[in-house]
């Protein structure tokens, strides 16, 4: 698919999560190979981006 | 984008993480075809989507929406945007909403 950059926000909060909750833990593997718990990373502020396919543009 | 704003992200003291459900093997390879990443690609793989699930993110058709989750460093969500799947958010909203926090 060919990605475009836009503004066209859908919403900001989905049926689970909203703005102020506490954000749901979880603990999975990088390309790398390493784990990756969120939990572990208090302190430091977390940009989690969520993307439909490898190889579908960033 | 995230790759290449790294300096801005590392200013605001923020980790970018990359999640789908591809298995890690194809997140390799796409990293390795970007030429590197210095932040990770997450396997949402097995069982299959659920943490984009726990988030609401889940499209029907099986794949996670293109979807970015602002959390802060004592792990409460502070921003969120939905994008079209076609469509990569633009960066500018969320470096405004970095700034917010520190």
């Amino acid at each position: 698919m060919s990605v475009i950059t836009g503004r066209t926000s859908l919403a900001a909060e989905t049926p689970t999560v909203k703005v102020g909750d506490p954000a749901p833990d979880f603990t999975l593997s990088s390309h790398t190979g390493e784990e990756f718990h969120l939990a572990d990373k208090r302190g430091t502020n977390v940009v989690l981006a969520f993307y439909p396919f490898a190889f579908s543009g960033t | 984008m995230y790759e290449r704003e790294q300096e801005r992200f590392r200013t605001a003291d923020a980790q970018v993480v990359g999640v789908s459900t591809d298995s890690r093997y194809a997140n390799a390879a796409w990293a390795a075809q970007l030429g590197g990443l210095s932040f990770p690609l997450l396997s949402d793989f097995y069982p299959h989507g659920a943490v984009a699930e726990r988030y609401g993110v889940l499209n029907p058709r099986g794949m996670p929406e293109r979807a970015i989750f602002v959390i802060d460093k004592a792990g409460i969500v502070r921003y969120i945007d939905v994008h079209k799947l076609v469509e990569a958010p633009d960066e500018t909203v969320l470096f405004e909403e970095l700034a917010k926090l520190k």
